[in-house]
């Protein structure tokens, strides 16, 4: 099992830029990739929440689970 | 103004003055134990356990050096000190060994056999806490 971060599809959904997310949401473009790439153990739930606010959509267009 | 830095320059300057130490009770010990003992055995016996013990020591006193030097660059918190710990705990488990050997032929021995164990001990405590540290570190800076 494991969490699936989709955000290089919701980035080209909304024409994003990493850099310009990581610059809106308020963290260093090294955090995003590790994000981005899934090496990241956790996510804040403040983190979640600005990506979202930023590209407009739901924490489960982000976060997928797979068996 | 007293802050970490110079403490750790501090710390280093006592491991030092520790090696001194040891270098000059290397030159005196044979003296000493003389004093101690008049029989060959003993003497040759208690001669054997001290340098072996001093060697022992000396790669103690390396092994703090390198993680003092570690602690001085900000490298707190990471897995080569965590091993460094532990060869040092094994130091002073090896010595409590050989001391616990020659406490037969010199009683006095059996106080540095309980002060090096306990010592070992203790290591091994703080080598766990920093192992444990280390990972709630890593976890930390995988949290984004």
């Amino acid at each position: 099992m494991k969490i699936i971060v989709n955000l290089d599809v919701m980035l080209a959904k909304r024409k994003m830029s990493s850099g310009a997310l990581a610059e809106q949401i308020g963290i260093t473009q090294a955090n995003l990739s590790i994000l981005k790439t899934g090496k990241a153990k956790a996510i804040r739930f403040s983190t979640l929440e600005k990506i979202c606010e930023v590209l407009q959509c739901q924490p489960g267009d982000i976060l997928k689970y797979e068996k | 103004m007293w802050n970490s830095r110079k403490s750790v320059t501090l710390s280093i300057a006592l491991l030092y003055i520790c090696a001194v130490v040891l270098l000059t009770a290397c030159f005196f010990a044979p003296f000493v134990i003389r004093h101690l003992t008049r029989a060959d055995w003993a003497y040759t016996f208690g001669l054997l356990i001290f340098y072996i013990c001093v060697g022992i020591a000396f790669i103690a006193i390396v092994l703090l050096h390198r993680l003092l030097h570690n602690i001085r660059h900000g490298q707190v918190f990471v897995s080569q000190n965590t091993c460094l710990l532990r060869y040092i705990s094994w130091c002073c488990f090896a010595v409590c060994i050989l001391t616990l050997a020659g406490g037969f032929a010199f009683y006095s021995l059996f106080l540095v056999c309980a002060a090096a164990g306990f010592m070992g001990m203790i290591l091994r405590v703080v080598k766990n806490i920093l192992s444990t540290a280390t990972d709630l570190k890593a976890e930390n800076e995988l949290t984004i």
